[in-house]
């Protein structure tokens, strides 16, 4: 085959804004690269030895302990629901999702609280057992590896729940069916067929979870479990390292490329759950009176734990901080602010990938199209303060340059441009969240035939016509989910934004996260109940949708965990 | 001097990666005629369809149309800009849009009203008149098919280019539309290039066949041509069932025992006789060879008899008159039309 120039015959606006974008994607991590490199030998001894080690252990542990319990509670409590009826199953299939809501930073903030010596759970216990004085009855500490363990799996086990549900309930049917007239017993069933076919989505599910273990800095520094993002912060924040910080990022980065190989090991290099046809679901097992309720008990405790008893500790904080001193001035600012950094990210993050996903259809065959998706898609692989330091570095850069050009015209000293402002946080978390609206929209214009486009093209259109005339009408409803998710992600999103923002500029996130680090816990409550509120509102749509016939359709947030979410760099020798 | 081709390619060749698909193709359409591209899934018909559209980039070779070059070395014309007209398999309707709004999809350049006029006459020409409001989704087959028909002809294409158009109709249907479909081409006298694989939709339309293998063409011609005149087994084997008895070619005769075949273009040595089933006639007036009945099969417009051949060590199926009873167990006397047997060189 001649070889098929990249330029200029494929090369148009599409080709252009893509660019452009996957080059915005990598500056971050070639940043992170040049910087620690520059740093001192010494610095790298020092934390090679003494700082990086332990955290990575920590880390490690962390991460083991996470995917152990999301992996088996998720799984469980999918196999539960999608098998059995029982009284209160759909509730539970509904409330089950629901610690999706809770960041793991607020559900740590929450737990911390209730869990407080003067909180309501010991001081109850004390006054049940007759104790005077904290000192008196000592608890075991949540502060602590076993405790984060607990509430990160806890707030991520909803990952491995959805995308194994919706392989019990619908891919796996027949399959099912056909073990049961063999005559498999309900364990055989599980293991031997119904958990090897859920493979590929558990390891996605769980590699998910990880991803945000990875990602989170509120939630590891509130427990006090020393973690690699914990090390790259601390190093910046507390010691302006910036050599530092980039270089124990990119040890991070090491592990998070372990971590996505590691995913495509246990997927066992086989996508065999989706040759199951989405069709007819499974006819789930009465089990009816006492032994019914017990199951719904049982299915209820990880609901319980990741949502309603911090729900209803926030929900009561906050309505006996506002009954004591009203609304503040200042949460309705915050509010705001983080709604319009929201909007303005989801605004560029669903433009962009709704341009680069059908560029890339309507450039058949061009691997440049490819390429600059695949790449723009990198930053949801990259933990959030990682991506904030390399970007520091990167506004930093673009700022000196600015400056010196405007003096060498002769202008006035200019200030910062980017560093520390409002579109620099935009920026970031455009970067960071642009492959959750890619996917999604990915997943939708796969569902429309491509004969649609060409022929439209042969009707006269020009690429960016076609896609105006065929793909807005008909992906609409995609960019609007698109839309929602990266905007709820937008609102949670604490380490980037911390990172990034202008001075004085709070959002909800970075407002919890200052009230964590002072111990005013209660005047977090409010922006901790705003923050859950928001992330209710995909699963509530998610529920919404999920009521026609039994589920069968695949809930909103399964768009980012299939198929493997964040290893677009790794797939792109596979033909799409 | 004739008219420029309609469409023409020269030594078109491509891949699919490594793959190859077309292997150096050559096919001319006069202005107004309509080609069928026969052959089986796989063979590279539809990428020369493609090629044509301007959906595919040829690796080599050259694609043109009324003497303007399309596709060649250092030139490529969009396929918005060419002015050929694709009629996809699954008809490509656009889901958000109703029927006039779809037939009305390729008129940007007309003003309103006569755009209006154009797919008021087109939809009244394929059947449709009345039906303008309605949504892909709420129609039938048929009605999508003559749907998809109305909007490739809008914009008056010199050159339609149809992919698989009959093969998701059923048999009713598809006999009126392929009446319908060649009416609307004569009508506009458009030139249409047909990709299909049934010798029957391209024998009811084409003015000229070209079958395909393996990214080649290996024969094309008139339907009569490439019906009585198969340049191989695989050429006749496409077009109908066989009956093949080996033979040995000696002087230009080909010997078997249903009797000497003539084999004037044969060097001396083993060779195939390829007979259709309806080479076979069970009441004929000079019999060449003495058959017992093993099994008889009415269908309706003919009638399958499975006959044991005298010096045959296997039965031959032949498709007969259904008029003509036949009883199982029966001695006939058998007659050939020799116009249906072909004698082939042995690979």
């Amino acid at each position: 085959m001649a070889p098929r120039s990249v330029f200029p015959r494929s090369f148009d606006g599409f080709a252009a804004i893509g660019l452009v974008t996957a080059l915005a994607a990598l500056a971050p991590i070639a940043a992170l690269a040049v910087v620690a490199f520059g740093g001192e030998a010494t610095t790298w001894r020092h934390l090679f030895v003494s700082v990086v080690p332990r955290a990575a252990v920590e880390t490690a542990l962390l991460a083991l302990g996470v995917v152990v319990f999301v992996g088996t509670v998720g799984t469980a409590s999918a196999w539960l629901v999608a098998t059995r009826d029982f009284p209160g199953r759909r509730l539970l299939e509904v409330l089950l999702l629901l610690p999706l809501a809770f960041p793991a930073y607020v559900l740590a903030y929450s737990w911390l609280d209730l869990l407080h010596p003067i909180g309501p759970v010991q001081t109850a216990l004390r006054d049940l057992l007759g104790y005077a004085r904290p000192a008196d009855l000592r608890l075991p500490d949540l502060r602590s590896l076993p405790g984060a363990v607990l509430v990160f799996g806890f707030a991520l086990y909803p990952y491995v729940y959805v995308a194994t549900r919706t392989v019990f309930l619908s891919q796996t049917t027949t399959l099912i069916e056909a073990a049961r007239m063999l005559g498999a017993r309900p364990a055989r069933v599980f293991f031997g067929v119904a958990l090897p076919l859920a493979r590929p989505a558990l390891a996605a599910g769980c590699s998910l979870a990880v991803m945000e273990t990875l990602n989170d800095v509120g939630a590891a520094e509130f427990l006090s479990v020393n973690t690699l993002t914990a090390a790259v912060w601390s190093t910046w924040v507390n010691r302006s390292d910036l050599a530092g910080a980039a270089q124990i990022a990119l040890a991070m980065l090491t592990f998070v490329v372990a971590l996505l190989m590691l995913e495509r090991l246990a997927r066992g290099g086989r996508g065999y759950a989706v040759f199951g046809r989405a069709g007819r679901p499974l006819a789930p097992r009465r089990v009816a009176g006492l032994r019914g309720l017990g199951l719904f008990c049982l299915g209820l405790l990880p609901a319980l734990f990741g949502f309603v008893f911090p729900a209803v500790h926030l929900v009561r904080q906050a309505w006996q901080r506002l009954a004591f001193a009203g609304l503040a001035e200042e949460i309705v600012r915050e509010t705001v602010d983080t709604v319009l950094v929201a909007a303005a990210t989801t605004l560029l993050v669903v433009a962009l990938a709704a341009l680069l996903v059908s560029g890339r259809r309507l450039r058949v065959g061009s691997r440049l199209s490819a390429a600059c998706l695949r790449l723009a898609s990198l930053g949801y692989a990259v933990p959030g303060t990682v991506l904030a330091i390399g970007l520091l570095v990167v506004y930093g850069t673009i700022d000196a340059g600015l400056r010196a050009l405007v003096a060498g015209l002769g202008g006035p000293a200019l200030g910062l441009v980017l560093s520390a402002s409002f579109a620099g946080v935009v920026i970031a978390l455009a970067l960071r969240f642009f492959r959750l609206a890619a996917a999604k929209i990915e997943a939708a214009l796969d569902r429309v035939s491509p004969s649609l486009e060409q022929s439209a093209r042969m009707l006269g259109r020009r690429p960016f016509a076609a896609m105006r005339a065929v793909h807005w009408p008909l992906l609409a409803p995609a960019y609007a989910g698109a839309a929602l998710l990266v905007f709820v992600d937008c609102m949670k999103e604490l380490p980037a934004t911390l990172l990034l923002r202008p001075l004085g500029f709070e959002t909800l996130s970075t407002r919890l996260y200052g009230e964590a680090a002072r111990g005013t816990y209660e005047n977090g409550a409010l922006a901790a109940c705003l923050i859950v509120a928001f992330g209710l509102l995909p699963i509530v749509l998610m529920t919404r949708i999920g009521r026609r016939p039994a589920l069968a359709e695949v809930p909103p947030t399964a768009a980012a965990l299939d198929p493997v979410p964040a290893a677009p760099a790794a797939e792109a020798g596979e033909p799409a | 001097m004739t008219p420029p081709a309609a469409l023409a390619f020269r030594a078109v060749r491509h891949a699919y990666g490594r793959t190859p698909a077309l292997d150096g193709v050559s096919l001319d359409l006069a202005p107004g005629e309509i080609v069928a591209l026969l052959g089986p899934s796989g063979c590279g018909k539809t990428t020369l369809l493609r090629l044509a559209a301007g959906l595919e980039r040829p690796t080599a070779g050259e694609v043109a149309a009324a003497g303007r070059l399309l596709a060649g070395p250092g030139t490529f014309v969009e396929p918005e800009d060419r002015g050929i007209g694709l009629m996809f398999q699954d008809y490509a309707l656009f889901p958000h849009l109703d029927v006039a709004a779809n037939v009305a999809f390729g008129l940007t350049k007309q003003p309103r009203a006569i755009a209006a006029a154009i797919v008021a006459d087109l939809l009244s020409r394929v059947g449709l008149a009345g039906r303008e409001r309605a949504y892909p989704h709420m129609l039938s087959g048929g009605e999508q098919q003559r749907v998809a028909l109305a909007r490739a002809m809008a914009p008056r294409p010199a050159v339609l280019l149809m992919d698989e158009p009959f093969s998701n109709l059923d048999q009713r249907l598809r006999r009126g539309m392929r009446r319908e479909t060649i009416g609307l081409l004569r009508a506009t006298g458009a030139a249409a290039l047909m990709v299909t694989h049934d010798p029957d939709d391209a024998m009811a339309v084409a003015d000229r066949i070209a079958l395909m293998r393996a990214g080649r063409i290996v024969q094309i011609g008139t339907p009569e041509e490439v019906w009585h005149r198969p340049v191989d087994r695989w050429a006749a084997a496409f077009f109908a069932d066989l009956e093949e008895l080996p033979a040995t070619v000696r002087a230009g005769r080909a010997d078997t025992p249903l009797g000497p075949f003539a084999a004037p273009d044969l060097a001396d040595g083993p060779a195939l006789v390829c007979l259709r089933r309806d080479a076979f006639d069970l009441a004929a007036a000079d019999p060449e060879f003495a058959a017992t009945v093993l099994a008889v099969r009415f269908l309706g417009e003919h009638r399958t008899v499975r006959l044991a051949v005298d010096g045959l060590d296997r039965p031959i199926d032949t498709h007969v008159d259904a008029r003509v009873p036949v009883a199982v167990g029966a001695r006939l006397a058998v007659g050939l039309d020799r116009a249906q047997a072909f004698v082939f060189a042995q690979p």
